[in-house]
C-alpha cells in the first residue's frame, strides 16, 4: 500500500487545480478444467498507481507498476508534464479551469474505508479446495456430449483512492465461474453455457452442480431442435438478455463520453421520450445493498455511487457521467467512472443495469404471444451506439404458438435498432428473474457490469 | 539483482523442481486521444509484468506478479504442488537462436515528439462532417525469455496504433452515417501517412452516405478486408489450432493433406514477416518463430503447435506458443488475381462475428458499411444479415483480390464468395 500523507505532501510542491492519485493491488487466481483434466491453474498478485491532474483546463495522466517514492515522484512529473503540454495546444481562452465544481459536496472531505466480503475469505483459501470445487462436479463425458470445462475465477482488489479532500479504501472479493458443453450427433452442434458469479466469498459457488446437469440436459435437447425462422415475431426476451439489451444498445449510448463523441444514438435526446412509458431503465452500482455484479461504493474518482434512472417512465432521464464529462456538459457525476485497474484512467462506465420491474408474471407475458418466440441467454453480439443498431446472437430460443411455449428452436439472433425495439417492449415481468453478469470491454479496458433484470414482450423483434 | 538464469538453476537445484520459465515484459506505452478533431487526453503508463512457471515432473504451477523475486517463484511451486499431472508433458525447448526480423524496433520518443505526430490524424472537414473520436497510440516494450535449460531470449519492439472514426449527418436520413478504421504498424510511420489514412477512412465514409434499401440480392458477395479478417478470426482459424486437432475439437482434425477449399486459397501462419505485426524472434517458449502453411493450393497442409502439443503429436513446435496455450503470430491469406464480377454485394465490416460457431464453421453477422456492386458502379445500400459456414464458402471462392492489407495481424485480399446468404433487415 502507498502513503496518502506522502503523496499528499508531494503535491504541496506542485500547484494544480486538481489531483487525484489511484492505488489498487489485486491478488487473483484461475483455474480450468476441460473434460475433467486440469489444464491451467494460476495465481496472480499484481499493483499499480497511477496520477491524473487536472490544470488549465487540461487534463494529465500517467501511471506505473512500480511503487517505491522515486517512481511515484517520477509518474506525478509526467501527469504534470502532459496536462501543460495539452493546454498549451488549446487557445488562451480556453484554459481557464472551471474551479467551481471542485468546491460543490462532491468534493468534500471524506475518508471511509468499505469492504464486500463473503463468508469465506476466498484469500484464506488454499488453491486446492478451489481446485477440488471443480473436481468434484459430477457429470459423465459420453456421446452426444464431447466436451464440458469449467473455468474458474476469483479475485480480490485493494483501492486506495487519494486526493487533496479525499482518502477512500475499498476492498472487494468476487467470485466466477463459467461453464460450457459442447454436444454433437449426426453432423449437428450445440454449445451451451452457464456462469455463477457473486461479489463476496466462495461460499456462492454452491448451486455449481445443479446449473451444471441443467446445461448439459439442454445441450442434448437442442441437439434434434429445428432452426429459428427468421423474420420479425412478437417475442419474450428473457432477464438475461433483457439485461444484455439494456447495457449494450442502451446503456453505451447513454455514456456521456460517447453523446460528447457525437456518436450516440440518444444525443440530443434528453428528457424526451425513447420508450414505452411502461419501461424504466436503472444504472444502480448499490443493486441488492452492493451485493450484485457490478456494484461499488464508490467510484474510481471518489464519487459516492447512487442508483440513476436512465430512462423513467419511457423519458431519457440522464446521461451517465464521469467528472470530466460532467465538467463538460455542465452538470454533476452520477458516480459512473471506473478503471480496470491502477494503469487505466477512469472513464464513463455502467454497474448494474436494469429494466425496472413491471405487472405481469412470465407466465402472462408469453400468453401475449399468438406466434413467436422465447428468447433466452446471450450469446455473444455488438452495436453501434452511433446509429443504434445492434446484434445479439440467443442461447437458447423456443417456439410459442398461441401464448403456449412449444418446442426448442437451434440458432438465433435478435437485431434491429435500439430506439425502435424501446418502443416495442409493451410489458415488463413482475420480479427480477435473472442476472446478466458478465464484464464489459471499453476502450481496451474490463469491468465488472451486470445486473438482475425481468423478462420483456416486444413486439415484432427482427431475428435472423 | 542477480541474473534470472542463475536464480532459477539455483531454485531448481534447492526446491527439486524440473522445469521453470520467467518471462517479463516491460513497456511504455502512450495514448493520445482526439475528441471532435481537438486533442483531449494524452495517458502514459510504464509497466513491468513477470510471469514465472515451474514443473515438477507432470504438474505445472503459473504466478504473475510485476517483479522477478523468488516469492514469486515460491508461489509457483505451491501452485505447482496443488495441481495435477497434465496429460503429457515433455519439458521445455533447448536454446536455438532466434533469427533477428527487421522492421520490429523504432526508436522511443519523447512526449513532444508524439503529440506533433498524433495531429496528423486531424483533416479537413465539411460543415457536416465531425470526427468523434480519434486515437494514436505508440508503445515501446521489451521481452526477456529464460528457462532453466538454458534459453535466455531478450527482444526489443516497438508498436503503433491509430483509430480514426468518422460520423456524417444527413438532411434526408434520420440516422448519420459513421465508420471507423485502424491503421497498424510496428515503426512509427511518418505524419503524411497517418494524414493519408486519416484521409482515406473519410472517404470510406462519405461513400457511405444516403443509402438505399437493397433491392435485389446479388449472388456475389464480396468481403472486404475488415470482414473477412473478423470472420476467418471468429468462424474459422481455431480450427489450425493443434490442441484442437488433437482434441478432435477441429473440423479439419484428420484433414491434413486433403483438399477442402478452393485451388486459389493459400493461408499461411509467420511469425517472422518483416515487420510484423505479431512478427517475433522467438515464441513463448523461446522456440524460434517462422513461416508455416496452413493451406496451400486448397490443401491443407499444416497446424500450428507449441513445443509439448507438437512432441505429442510427432511434430516440430511451429513457434506458436504464448506461454500459456497455443496462439497465431501473423495469418496471411496469399493475393489472387482480381475480382471481376458484374453484380455484388460488398460488405466493408461485420458486427457479432464473435457469435459464431467454430466448430461448424458457421456465422449469422450484421454487415457494416456495404454496398451494391453493378457494373463496376458502387452504391451505398442499408446494412443487412449474412450467413454462412466458412468451410463452404472458402471451397466456392469466386474470386481473390490482387491488393493485400493488413488488419491488425491479420495480411489478406478481398474475396468474393458465391454461398453467402443475405437477408435484409
Amino acid at each position: 500500500m502507498i502513503d496518502a500523507d506522502f503523496i499528499k505532501k508531494e503535491f504541496e510542491k506542485h500547484k494544480v487545480a486538481y489531483w487525484d492519485c489511484r492505488y489498487n493491488k489485486i491478488i487473483s487466481s484461475g483455474i480450468l478444467l476441460w473434460n475433467k483434466e486440469l489444464r491451467q491453474i494460476s495465481e496472480s498478485e499484481t499493483e499499480g498507481v497511477s496520477i491524473r491532474v487536472f490544470d488549465k483546463n487540461s487534463w494529465g495522466f500517467a501511471a506505473t507498476t512500480k511503487t517505491d517514492r522515486e517512481s511515484i515522484r517520477k509518474t506525478i512529473r509526467q501527469a504534470i508534464k502532459i496536462s501543460n503540454l495539452i493546454s498549451l495546444k488549446k487557445k488562451k481562452s480556453e484554459r481557464k479551469t472551471p474551479k467551481e465544481i471542485f468546491s460543490s459536496d462532491l468534493f468534500k472531505e471524506i475518508k471511509d474505508k468499505k469492504m464486500i466480503k463473503g463468508k469465506k475469505n476466498i484469500m484464506d483459501l488454499d488453491i486446492r479446495e478451489k481446485k477440488n470445487l471443480l473436481l468434484e462436479q459430477n457429470y459423465e463425458l459420453k456421446a452426444p456430449i464431447k466436451s464440458v470445462y469449467l473455468r474458474y475465477a476469483d479475485r480480490t482488489e485493494k483501492k486506495l483512492f487519494i486526493s487533496s479532500s479525499k482518502e477512500i479504501f475499498q476492498e472487494t472479493d468476487s467470485v466466477f465461474l463459467v461453464g460450457g458443453v459442447s454436444a454433437a450427433e449426426a453432423g449437428n452442434t450445440e454449445e451451451k453455457m452457464f456462469k455463477v458469479s457473486a461479489l463476496g466469498g466462495f461460499e456462492a459457488l454452491k448451486n455449481v452442480q445443479k446449473e451444471l446437469d441443467k446445461t448439459i440436459a439442454r445441450s442434448k435437447k437442442f441437439l434434434k431442435a429445428p432452426h429459428l425462422k427468421p423474420g420479425k415475431w412478437d417475442v419474450v426476451m428473457s432477464g438475461e438478455l433483457t439485461g444484455v439489451f439494456v447495457h449494450e444498445a442502451l446503456g453505451h449510448a447513454s455514456e456521456a463520453d460517447t453523446v460528447l463523441h457525437g456518436a450516440s444514438c440518444l444525443k440530443g435526446k434528453l428528457n424526451k421520450k425513447i420508450a414505452n412509458p411502461r419501461v424504466s431503465v436503472i444504472d444502480d452500482p448499490t443493486q441488492g445493498n452492493y451485493r450484485e455484479w457490478g456494484c461499488y461504493y464508490y467510484d474510481d474518482e471518489g464519487i459516492k455511487s447512487k442508483k440513476n434512472y436512465i430512462i423513467k417512465k419511457g423519458i431519457l432521464n440522464t446521461y451517465l457521467h464521469s467528472l470530466e464529462t460532467s465538467l463538460k456538459m455542465k452538470t454533476t457525476p452520477t458516480g459512473n467512472a471506473r478503471a480496470e485497474n491502477a494503469l487505466h484512467k477512469p472513464i464513463v462506465r455502467m454497474s448494474n443495469t436494469y429494466v425496472e420491474k413491471g405487472d405481469y408474471s412470465f407466465k402472462e407475458l408469453i400468453k401475449k404471444i399468438k406466434k413467436g418466440y422465447f428468447l433466452r441467454g446471450f450469446n455473444g453480439g455488438a452495436t453501434n451506439p452511433a446509429d443504434g443498431g445492434f446484434q445479439f446472437g440467443v442461447v437458447d430460443a423456443y417456439y410459442v404458438e398461441n401464448g403456449k411455449i412449444v418446442n426448442p428452436v437451434r440458432g438465433g439472433a435478435i437485431g434491429g435498432h435500439t430506439l425502435d425495439i424501446l418502443r416495442k417492449i409493451k410489458f415488463v415481468e413482475n420480479k427480477y428473474s435473472e442476472k446478466s453478469d458478465g464484464f464489459c470491454g471499453k476502450d481496451g479496458q474490463r469491468v465488472y457490469s451486470g445486473g438482475k433484470n425481468p423478462a420483456v414482450f416486444v413486439e415484432k423483434a427482427h431475428l435472423g | 539483482m542477480e541474473n534470472i538464469y542463475n536464480v532459477i538453476r539455483k531454485f531448481k537445484r534447492s526446491r527439486k523442481i524440473d522445469f521453470a520459465q520467467v518471462e517479463t515484459l516491460n513497456a511504455t506505452s502512450n495514448k493520445v486521444i482526439f475528441e471532435k478533431q481537438k486533442l483531449k487526453d494524452f495517458s502514459k503508463v510504464t509497466s513491468q509484468r513477470v510471469s514465472v512457471s515451474v514443473w515438477i515432473g507432470k504438474k505445472h504451477g503459473r504466478a504473475t506478479g510485476n517483479t522477478f523475486s523468488e516469492e514469486l517463484l515460491n508461489k509457483a511451486v505451491r501452485v505447482a504442488k496443488a495441481s495435477e499431472n497434465l496429460e503429457y508433458f515433455y519439458g521445455l525447448p533447448k536454446p536455438s537462436k532466434p533469427k533477428r526480423i527487421k522492421g520490429l524496433y523504432d526508436s522511443p520518443k519523447s512526449e513532444e515528439d508524439i503529440l506533433k505526430h498524433s495531429e496528423a490524424l486531424i483533416v479537413n472537414l465539411k460543415k457536416n462532417e465531425s470526427m468523434p473520436y480519434g486515437a494514436f497510440e505508440y508503445s515501446v516494450f521489451k521481452r526477456n525469455l529464460v528457462n532453466s535449460e538454458g534459453i535466455d531470449f531478450s527482444e526489443k519492439g516497438t508498436l503503433f496504433r491509430a483509430y480514426a472514426e468518422y460520423i456524417i449527418s444527413q438532411k434526408k436520413q434520420k440516422q448519420p452515417v459513421s465508420y471507423g478504421d485502424s491503421y497498424f504498424s510496428r515503426k512509427l510511420p511518418s505524419k503524411k501517412k497517418i494524414e493519408d489514412f486519416s484521409k482515406q477512412t473519410l472517404n470510406e465514409t462519405r461513400e457511405l452516405k444516403n443509402p438505399v434499401k437493397l433491392k435485389k440480392i446479388p449472388e456475389v458477395v464480396i468481403l472486404e478486408q475488415g470482414a473477412f479478417a473478423e470472420l476467418l478470426d471468429e468462424a474459422f482459424l481455431s480450427n489450425f489450432n493443434g490442441l484442437n486437432v488433437l482434441k478432435k475439437r477441429s473440423i479439419l482434425a484428420e484433414k491434413e493433406g486433403s483438399k477442402l477449399f478452393s485451388e486459389n486459397f493459400n493461408l499461411t501462419d509467420s511469425g517472422v514477416l518483416e515487420g510484423g505485426i505479431e512478427s517475433k524472434g522467438f515464441d513463448g517458449e523461446g522456440t524460434p518463430c517462422r513461416t508455416t502453411e496452413l493451406v496451400k493450393k486448397g490443401v491443407v497442409k499444416s497446424f500450428i503447435y507449441d513445443y509439448n502439443t507438437g512432441k505429442h503429436m510427432n511434430k516440430e513446435s511451429t513457434g506458436n506458443s504464448t506461454g500459456s496455450g497455443i496462439g497465431f503470430n501473423n495469418i496471411i491469406v496469399g493475393k489472387g488475381k482480381g475480382i471481376d464480377v458484374d453484380e455484388a454485394l460488398i460488405v466493408k465490416g461485420v458486427v457479432g462475428a464473435h457469435t459464431s460457431n467454430e466448430l461448424t464453421t458457421e456465422f449469422s453477422v450484421k454487415s457494416m458499411g456495404t454496398f451494391f456492386l453493378k457494373n463496376r458502379k458502387k452504391t451505398a445500400v442499408k446494412d443487412v444479415m449474412i450467413k454462412g459456414k466458412m468451410i463452404e464458402l472458402l471451397n466456392n471462392i469466386e474470386g481473390i483480390g490482387k491488393e493485400i492489407k493488413n488488419i491488425g495481424n491479420f495480411y489478406l485480399p478481398k474475396i468474393a464468395f458465391r454461398k453467402i446468404i443475405v437477408s435484409k433487415l
